[in-house]
């Protein structure tokens, strides 16, 4: 095991043997920022509940993680998604032979870092880093340090996307434990649209720290449908900052599936910064044996007129953690905001622990806001109507539970996105008493 | 008179924290009779119907049941409903995330399994649902739903008959299946429970109007009041009740 600072110094000596794009300006800022930054411990209040012990006990940052695949392998978990545009990237490396996006690419709307034009090049200088603030990100800012490549996706004004964009990030066994870098800037001008499917996964056991982010830009009447699938096998580690800046009367809506890992930690920041904007966040989080899942959610209602709804699932078992943290700010001026935060959890183990800490700010005095936590076993009323029909105990809580998480699943807004998000439900309550046989009830 | 009786309670006392809901209630049910118990609110006639299905916010502190000849409360709820009894809830759970199908399909198969049935494959079993569905006037797409959520009053009131129709009960506990509904939804309901009668099944009707016997004209009525039944009779007893109230009783 290393110290925090033996870990900085890792990811310091990691630059010297990396090149970034030389038009881009970010990684130098970036890189200094770092320098100034120490390495979360469990005494940094947004860290308190998730030690960084997996890198602290892996090298990750030693060694870069290469893109190789099986492709028949990677093609057939990533799955069919019907008519879609696809990118994969293979631990953080994107992989042409199982993309196929040339209608979008050949718009300008996708485009690789690698490959932009002055323009474009000049939109990403623009935007890229400006939708957070690098000391409070420091795996952002780790992750902006060294920028090898990215993924620009600019929708241009007043354009619909009418194909949706599925992103799969795939991670797979390397030769040593390896960090996995990726990035994806999305500029959605006025009164456009896109709906954008995000699936991380991996091809079995790994052993790669995925580093991920994602910067939104949405402008007045811009609207975007997110759909986040991290179902990853239990050994990855993986730091995800998602920030989302929406202007006047633009529109947010995310809907999320995440298991727990090694180490899962989940940055959503969303900034509103027009009236009239919207953004809401669905989420339902698994946890079992030993895994951990931290999700920490922040909502600056920095506009008036504003409303978010926030709903958030977690399902704990075994001896695995979870922590969920969401954050409504409502600034001075920010009136007639409307905000709700839920966070709903089912803990089904004694040895399971969950953190959740809803919070809410309020500093403007006409608004409307709500939040609220519970932790709780199964319904005592429920069970006893399922038992009132012949339905054993034990089969009625396993349906109570695979229906708290499947009320959330059925939300998605792509049928193919529900059917694959329940064949991996179906693999992780494999070993999950009494779930196992269940969840292909249909 | 001579048939053995399905049911048989004897001055059953049951609780709930201590306070006494059911004082001592005796009552036999014979195979395809129809037992209405009616009552003011509050006279433990919803608590009768919940202690038999094994409802456990109840404690049965003194009497006996005996269902087909065993013991009722050496049974878990479930044991009982495969045994063939049935509650109708006054208020069905809403139980999001669970398709009513799968809900369904779960219940039938534990019951048919019990009773020593095939379990029914899906295709067949989505065919008698839909049969059922349609006479109860409920359109196909209601078993795609989520558990009762959503649903009106009179939807959920079907969904429990619909539930009944399915699993084919000896003994049906029908606790105010005719609250919240309206005239023509009542009707409905009403329809679906007459289609399942016959001489080897009975019903307890629990309701506080006599309305419902319109439509469900029940063999015998027992008015219960402060956790006994104070007076029985035939079906005149219900309209009798309806002319001059339970103070009357009382």
């Amino acid at each position: 095991m290393i110290t925090p600072n033996e870990l900085k110094q890792q990811a310091q000596n990691s630059w010297q043997h990396q090149s970034s794009l030389d038009w881009l300006s970010l990684p130098a800022k970036a890189r200094a920022t770092f320098a100034g930054l120490d390495i979360p411990t469990r005494k940094t209040e947004a860290w308190k509940y998730t030690p960084l012990t997996p890198l602290l006990n892996n090298a990750y940052l030693a060694n870069q993680a290469a893109g190789d695949v099986d492709a028949g392998a990677a093609e057939t978990r990533i799955g069919p998604l019907g008519d879609v545009s696809r990118l994969v990237f293979i631990n953080g490396h994107f992989t042409p032979g199982l993309s196929r996006f040339s209608d979008l690419e050949n718009q300008g709307i996708i485009t690789l870092f690698s490959n932009a034009n002055d323009t474009q090049r000049d939109l990403i200088n623009a935007e890229l880093g400006t939708g957070f603030e690098p000391k409070e990100h420091i795996f952002a800012t780790l992750n902006y340090s060294s920028v090898a490549d990215g993924l620009l996706i600019h929708a241009p004004a007043d354009f619909k996307v009418q194909q949706a964009i599925q992103l799969v990030y795939l991670s797979t066994a390397e030769a040593d434990t390896s960090l996995a870098q990726s990035r994806v800037l999305v500029c959605a001008e006025a009164g456009s649209s896109l709906e954008l499917i995000e699936q991380f996964d991996s091809l079995g056991a790994t052993n790669v720290f995925h580093n991920h982010m994602m910067e939104v830009s949405l402008h007045p009447n811009a609207r975007m449908v997110h759909t986040r699938l991290q179902v990853e096998h239990e050994s990855l580690t993986h730091i995800n900052g998602l920030h989302i800046k929406l202007a006047q009367g633009s529109h947010y809506e995310q809907h999320a599936l995440a298991f727990g890992s090694a180490l899962k930690r989940n940055d959503i920041n969303v900034s509103f910064n027009g009236n009239n904007a919207y953004c809401r966040l669905n989420g339902v989080f698994l946890s079992k044996h030993k895994q951990h899942i931290d999700n920490h959610l922040n909502l600056e209602h920095a506009a008036p007129h504003c409303n978010s709804d926030t709903e958030y699932k977690g399902f704990i078992t075994d001896s695995s953690r979870a922590v969920f943290n969401g954050r409504i700010h409502i600034h001075q001026h920010a009136q007639k905001t409307a905000a709700h935060l839920n966070s709903k959890n089912l803990l089904l183990s004694k040895q399971a622990e969950l953190d959740t800490k809803p919070e809410l700010e309020i500093y403007a005095d006409d608004v409307k806001c709500s939040h609220g936590a519970s932790i709780g076993k199964l319904d005592d009323k429920s069970l006893f109507y399922f038992q009132s029909r012949g339905i054993d105990r034990a089969t009625a809580e396993a349906m109570l539970c695979l229906g708290f998480v499947n009320e959330m699943v059925e939300q998605f807004p792509n049928g193919a996105v529900i059917e694959l998000a329940r064949q991996r439900l179906a693999e992780f309550f494999n070993d999950v008493d009494k779930l196992n046989n269940l969840w292909s009830l249909e | 008179m001579s048939a053995t009786p399905l049911l048989e309670v004897k001055d059953l006392v049951a609780e709930v924290d201590g306070k006494t809901i059911l004082d001592g209630i005796s009552l036999t049910v014979k195979p395809g009779e129809v037992h209405a118990i009616m009552g003011p609110n509050g006279s433990g006639k919803s608590t009768l119907a919940n202690v038999l299905a094994g409802r456990d916010d109840y404690q049965v502190v003194g009497g006996s049941v005996t269902f087909k000849g065993n013991d009722l409360f050496e049974l878990e709820p479930e044991e009982r409903a495969r045994e063939g009894i049935f509650l109708a809830f006054q208020y069905p759970v809403e139980i999001p995330g669970v398709s009513n199908m799968q809900f369904l399909k779960a219940s039938v198969d534990a019951v048919r399994k019990h009773r020593g049935q095939d379990e029914l494959d899906a295709p067949a079993f989505m065919k008698l649902a839909r049969e059922h569905c349609k006479e109860l006037k409920l359109k196909p797409e209601f078993l795609k739903r989520g558990v009762n959520e959503g649903f009106s009053g009179g939807e959920k009131k079907r969904n429990e008959i619909l539930q009944m129709a399915l699993l084919e009960p000896s003994l049906a506990l029908l606790d105010e299946t005719d609250s919240g509904l309206d005239i023509d939804a009542l009707q409905v309901a009403a329809e679906g429970v007459n289609a399942l009668r016959n001489e080897a099944r009975s019903f307890i009707v629990v309701t506080h109007y006599q309305r419902l016997l319109n439509y469900i004209v029940p063999d015998y009525v027992h008015v219960l009041a402060g956790g006994k039944i104070v007076k029985s009779g035939g079906r005149e007893l219900a309209l009798e009740l309806e002319e001059k109230g339970y103070s009357w009783i009382q």
